[in-house]
């Protein structure tokens, strides 16, 4: 259901750092949950980007900044919800405490905040859809070698799924995965009609990412 | 003249202009200015092929002494005279004359002055886009008294103000410190005597010589042709600038933006950004959000003005405004 405010549709904010992760969430978001339209789904850039990688500790000043964006961009289009994406950076189950963290952070503000929190960070999540991701390049491998595992225990992500897509015997100019990818992994995940369990693979953070996309 | 319509049918861009250059006129009683393009599709006789012709149509409207305003009308070959009691003059036109151009040879009694203010406003317009390897070169002049738009004049455009215009030029020079690390002073140097070229060079302390403009960087070029617009003591009455931070500190925008500021009580600013840092220093009233629709089109304002500095306020100083464009919530941001 759409909530509608004086005659305007509301919408889901999602912020992140990252073009991609945010762009990443917003399809699958709007997969997980259709009854919210994707022009509803409205990334934005976390404020404070001329400084990447924040540390959580700076948090608290963080909120501020955010909480005075989100302020603003609800004068012109009213907020249901948001979505606060920010990689763990660490195994599982350390997105647990990020969580916590960046919800309370936020706890002030008049609406519903939701942390969005891969373990280490966005590419683990794509390790639970080998079939999404070799069909985004015919000439990767697909990377499968987690079937049944728990991928919150990959460390360094990306570099693993570089290496996982990258056939042996490749050359240096192989196009392997890069972040810009991501984006395509995830229309190909909807695509595939991959959203449902059982899932290839476990992860915890994964688990907590559905649990929050439903309270929406 | 290239027109590229949506793609099938019939379309149109109209451009406004609404200017106080008319005797009579006044910002509550502006001239206005409209030129459209439409494109039409050609009756075909027995080709398949679709063929469309590009079509204008000019109107003017200006405020006379006393009564209604002047309206004239240009379209298809034929001038159209509005008169104010009701009905019509009509004259004819060589077919692809513009209005803009021929109409001032009209008689005063028919609007000929008042065209030839509109059409002498436009070619006033300054369009500003340096061209830093041209402005590198001696300037041909001993010294110029209108800067070129492109700059490449500038040596003799800052020669003509150090020797015309003393007091402008020392507070430009001033300037000219903050702007360039290490600058102590301009020199002029006439080359093949006087009448026939001047060099420009930039005394920088702790450096023996000089350094020529040739030789010197391309943000000190930049810098120095930003300068020279901003104090030039007859602007025409529209100054348009291109990424005018290009190659420019943020440091100096506070400076920058005051320059602004004070030149614009003598000519009207358009500048194009993408800096955050410059968009930081400005009043929501000096901000136009674009942005490119899927039509298209372009979207001028892509936001209400009103609207941005409503959210502004929301943001209680936590956040400039240059980082609320910059987080995509005014629009104008890639998808």
């Amino acid at each position: 259901m759409t909530a509608r405010r004086g005659g305007q549709r509301s919408v889901v904010v999602i912020l992140g750092e990252d073009d991609n992760d945010r762009k990443a969430v917003q399809v699958l978001v709007a997969a997980l949950r259709p009854d919210i339209p994707r022009g509803a789904l409205k990334p934005l850039r976390k404020p404070m980007a001329l400084v990447r990688n924040v540390p959580p500790q700076r948090l608290p000043s963080q909120a501020n900044k955010a909480g005075a964006l989100l302020r603003a961009v609800n004068v012109k289009t009213p907020i249901r919800a948001v979505l606060m994406h920010e990689d763990a950076d660490e195994v599982e189950p350390a997105h647990e405490t990020l969580i916590t963290k960046i919800e309370s952070s936020y706890r002030s503000l008049p609406w519903p905040v939701l942390a969005v929190v891969p373990a280490w960070e966005m590419e683990t999540w794509w390790f639970l859809f080998p079939d999404a991701v070799a069909a985004v390049r015919p000439t990767w491998r697909r990377p499968d070698q987690f079937a049944g595992r728990d991928v919150g225990r990959i460390r360094n992500a990306k570099e693993e799924l570089k290496k996982a897509v990258t056939p042996q015997g490749a050359r240096q100019s192989f196009q392997t995965y890069t972040e810009a990818d991501s984006v395509a992994i995830a229309e190909k995940v909807v695509a595939l009609g991959q959203l449902t369990p059982p899932w290839f693979a476990r992860s915890a953070s994964w688990a907590a990412f559905l649990d929050k996309i439903g309270q929406l | 003249m290239v027109f590229r319509a949506a793609k099938g049918s019939r379309q149109s861009i109209s451009i406004e202009v609404e200017a106080a250059v008319t005797k009579n006129s006044s910002l509550r009683a502006t001239d206005t200015y409209t030129l459209k393009f439409s494109s039409d599709r050609l009756r075909s006789g027995r080709s398949d092929k679709e063929r469309y012709y590009l079509r204008r149509a000019e109107s003017f409207a200006f405020k006379r002494t006393a009564g209604p305003g002047r309206r004239i009308t240009v379209k298809g070959g034929k001038i159209t005279f509005h008169k104010p009691e009701g009905g019509e003059d009509t004259a004819s036109l060589r077919e692809g004359s513009l209005g803009l151009s021929t109409l001032p040879k009209l008689s005063p009694e028919d609007g000929g002055e008042q065209v030839e203010a509109l059409a002498n406003l436009f070619a006033s317009f300054r369009v500003f886009d340096v061209d830093v390897a041209t402005a590198r070169r001696p300037s041909q002049e001993r010294a110029s008294e209108s800067l070129l738009n492109d700059a490449s004049n500038l040596a003799a455009f800052l020669a003509f103000l150090a020797d015309r215009h003393a007091d402008r030029f020392d507070a430009l020079q001033r300037d000219a410190r903050a702007f360039i690390p290490g600058l102590e002073r301009l020199e002029f140097t006439p080359i093949g005597g006087a009448g026939e070229g001047t060099v420009l060079s930039l005394v920088e302390r702790g450096l023996a010589g000089s350094t020529t403009l040739q030789e010197a960087s391309y943000g000190s070029i930049r810098a120095l042709a930003l300068l020279a617009l901003l104090y030039d003591p007859s602007p025409p009455r529209l100054t348009c600038i291109e990424e005018i931070d290009h190659g420019l500190h943020p440091h100096i925008l506070d400076r920058l933006v005051e320059l602004l500021r004070e030149a614009s009580s003598r000519t009207q600013f358009l500048i194009a950004t993408h800096s955050p840092a410059l968009v930081n220093r400005l009043t929501p009233e000096e901000l136009i959000v674009c942005e490119r629709g899927e039509d298209a089109a372009s979207r001028i304002p892509a936001i209400a003005p009103e609207t941005v500095k409503a959210m502004e306020q929301e943001l209680h100083g936590e956040l400039g405004l240059g980082e609320l464009w910059f987080s995509g919530a005014l629009g104008g941001c890639p998808e």
